[in-house]
């Protein structure tokens, strides 16, 4: 998919769980349309399944900041067919703390805890967060997906879906059952300090290129909001060597 | 919780001259913010708080019977007592107001360069770190009487707190605060030597070396950091790391050091007077000379399933790249009562592991990992998310780390110019080092040295 959030890789830097905010269930027995169908219409809301795969490669950035904290700083994240993903995030008084992703290697490089590759449930997560057209909802990502229910989330009917992809990783997504926007990921995620939940919320939809995306994220970990703002994207611009590994981290995957 | 934690309790208390971000309630309409200030931090701790039942305390009884104390208070002050008082009730570290107040302020950002430690219900000045106080005839080992006028007696008799060890704490923060002062001021110190003598000098305050740092809603901190070679006869060196937060500033400075010192017979990390900083820090410092990814220990959270686990982060990389080996040697840590929170966690995560052996004192017992939150007063809400238990399910809240050798300072040894607990820990760390206790003593850095440099002597050498 067009990586268009930060969210699920802030989970790991945020190191968090996040409160479910007014979702209730739906109370009127309606017929529902299928995840597909769902999907389908997300991706037509966006700017169409054509124009997503016309883009190679993206640049997103904006700003990050911790609500009621005090904190935040710049980020950066380029991702490029079909699954590399690098985010860089700099915090004043922390300094620069990197995650990436090169197809096949998870790693994050932060000043707080050093160099670290990424294993396990992690990887899987992270590999899932580099998939380029995960926003696609192909077989190739997705290896089930069925509609919950349709409910409210702040204010809005959305449609809840389970989502299950091929890597065995599952969340809630839930879609505006009005314009077809993505609004909302629920999932529970794994973190260098165990398994976490969270809740990524997709706001403030706007147009680059040929495409609409949120330009305002909100995940709730911890208890606290984290928001990245998206400030400026470039679609095919990223060089090929950006998500080469680092020299901490080829050094750390030397035998 | 960006994986924060444990906190700066006394430094920020100390640092409150320099907090930018309180008192922002305006004159006009004050109370309506107090009150929205108390009704968040109450809904902040009741949606939070890591223990639902929170430790048997009625936390919704408690605003029902606080709350108009607010809406009566007569001024912001007293509303803010108010909210002190309802985190108070919960009885744990972690949970304070950050904001001027007619007890906490200090008069100005410079402070007499001396650390002070209350022994025996005496105050005693333990090192000088500046060359102002030292060339004012301020010396290690000596007692502190008054400073402007205050007897620290009366401060010390009237310290709060349940138990002594907290009492102490209470006299070291408040003498802490008369230390404190404007710029250019100076400080009018009575002070009694080993002999019974009494001298009164007068005191230079100096603003605290070190970068200043400042991270979120917390005020900002000098961090300080030091690190030499201690070199002995036979061959034998020790590496000693000392610094005063944990703050990822310090990170890269940290294993630096220790990449230095990676072929030395033992490191020592000094963390005394250490009051917290960065829990995530942890995982990557323990992996300087943990190989494996161990747990250090765990944290039980509200919304968490399952505790969540700190583990060490092997650190077999240098920043640039390069392969290396942890340090495999004895690591020694000091620590003491103002050692506090991730100071803590860390001493006793890697005391538990049996990776290090811990001098020095009992440390503050205050281990909470804890977040903080801008209210709408502007005050700073910090406020604990987990409880923590080291790999040996050990609880370090209210306990501390309990060295595993234990050393009384006293005025006696300071004023010699020892440091009791370094010579302890360098003993263990190169056993075979059979010099007489007090010749180590004499040959140990000048105390004055943890944290501004100090010369080497003929035999035990700092680099």
């Amino acid at each position: 998919m067009i990586r268009r959030s930060p969210g699920r890789l802030s989970c790991a830097l945020a190191v968090a769980f996040a409160v479910t905010q007014g979702v209730v269930p739906a109370t009127q027995a309606q017929k529902l349309p299928t995840a597909r169908e769902i999907v389908d219409r997300f991706v037509k809301a966006s700017g169409g399944e054509a124009a997503l795969q016309a883009i190679k490669s993206m640049r997103v950035k904006g700003t990050f900041s911790i609500v009621g904290q005090s904190l935040g700083g710049d980020l950066e994240m380029m991702s490029a067919r079909p699954n590399k993903l690098l985010m860089r995030v700099s915090v004043p008084a922390i300094g620069m703390i990197e995650e990436g992703f090169d197809g096949k290697i998870g790693w994050s490089i932060n000043p707080l805890e050093g160099p670290s590759l990424v294993t396990d449930r992690q990887l899987s997560e992270r590999a899932d967060e580099a998939w380029f057209d995960a926003e696609l909802h192909k077989d190739d990502y997705i290896k089930e997906m069925s509609v919950v229910g349709r409910e409210s989330l702040d204010k809005r009917d959305v449609y809840r879906v389970k989502v299950v992809t091929v890597r065995g990783n599952e969340q809630f997504e839930l879609y505006d059952a009005e314009n077809g926007l993505q609004v909302a990921v629920e999932a529970s995620r794994d973190t260098p300090l165990g398994i976490v939940p969270s809740v990524v919320l997709m706001k403030d939809y706007q147009k680059f290129g040929a495409v609409l995306m949120p330009t305002r994220v909100v995940q709730r970990v911890l208890g606290q909001e984290h928001v990245f703002v998206t400030t400026s994207c470039e679609f095919d611009s990223v060089p090929a060597n950006t998500f080469d590994l680092p020299p901490a981290i080829k050094a750390l995957i030397k035998k | 919780m960006t994986r924060v934690t444990g906190r700066w309790r006394c430094a920020a208390l100390l640092c409150a001259a320099l907090f930018a971000g309180a008192g922002l309630a305006a004159a006009q309409g004050w109370r309506a913010i107090a009150l929205a200030s108390f009704d968040d931090a109450w809904q902040t701790i009741n949606e939070s708080f890591y223990d639902p039942a929170f430790g048997g305390v009625d936390w919704a009884g408690v605003r029902k019977e606080l709350r108009p104390r607010v809406v009566s208070a007569a001024s912001m002050d007293d509303a803010r007592d108010v909210i002190r008082e309802m985190l108070a009730r919960l009885g744990k570290s972690h949970f304070q107001l950050l904001a001027p107040s007619r007890t906490n302020t200090v008069s100005g950002p410079a402070l007499v360069a001396a650390e002070i430690h209350v022994l025996d219900g005496e105050v005693v000045i333990t090192r000088v770190t500046g060359a102002e106080a030292r060339k004012a005839g301020l010396v290690p080992g000596v007692r502190l009487l008054a400073v402007d006028g205050h007897l620290t007696v009366d401060t010390v008799r009237n310290a709060a707190g349940a138990d002594a060890r907290s009492r102490a704490l209470d006299a070291w923060r408040e003498v802490m605060r008369e230390l404190y002062g404007p710029d250019g001021s100076t400080a009018a110190l009575v002070v009694k030597d080993a002999s019974g003598r009494q001298l009164q000098l007068t005191v230079p305050r100096s603003r605290p070396s070190g970068e200043v740092i400042t991270f979120g809603n917390l005020p900002p901190f000098a961090a300080e950091f030091e690190e030499r070679t201690v070199s002995a006869p036979g061959g034998k060196r020790v590496g000693y790391i000392a610094f005063n937060i944990w703050m990822p500033a310090l990170g890269e400075r940290i294993a630096a050091a220790v990449d230095r010192f990676r072929q030395y017979d033992g490191i020592v990390i000094d963390l005394r007077g250490n009051p917290g900083g960065l829990a995530a820090m942890i995982s990557g410092i323990s992996g300087h000379f943990i190989g494996e990814p161990v747990q250090l220990g765990a944290m039980r959270t509200r919304q968490a399933p399952d505790p969540l686990s700190f583990k060490v982060n092997p650190r077999i990389v240098t920043s640039d790249g390069r392969r290396v080996d942890v340090f495999k040697g004895r690591v020694a840590i000091l620590v003491d009562e103002l050692t506090g929170s991730t100071s803590e966690v860390f001493a006793g995560a890697m005391q538990s592991l049996g990776r290090a052996r811990i001098f020095g004192r009992q440390t503050m017992g205050q281990a909470l990992p804890a977040l903080t939150r801008q209210l709408p007063s502007g005050d700073v809400l910090m406020y604990a998310i987990g409880d923590f238990t080291t790999s040996t399910g050990r609880s370090l809240e209210g306990v501390g780390v309990v060295p595993d050798e234990p050393v009384t300072l006293t005025g006696e040894a300071l004023a010699r110019g020892g440091d009791p607990d370094l010579e302890k820990a360098v003993e263990w760390l190169v056993p075979r080092l059979s010099l007489p206790r007090f010749g180590l003593v004499a040959m140990l850095p000048a105390p004055a040295s943890r944290f501004p440099s100090a010369p080497g002597s003929a035999e035990w050498i700092q680099d």
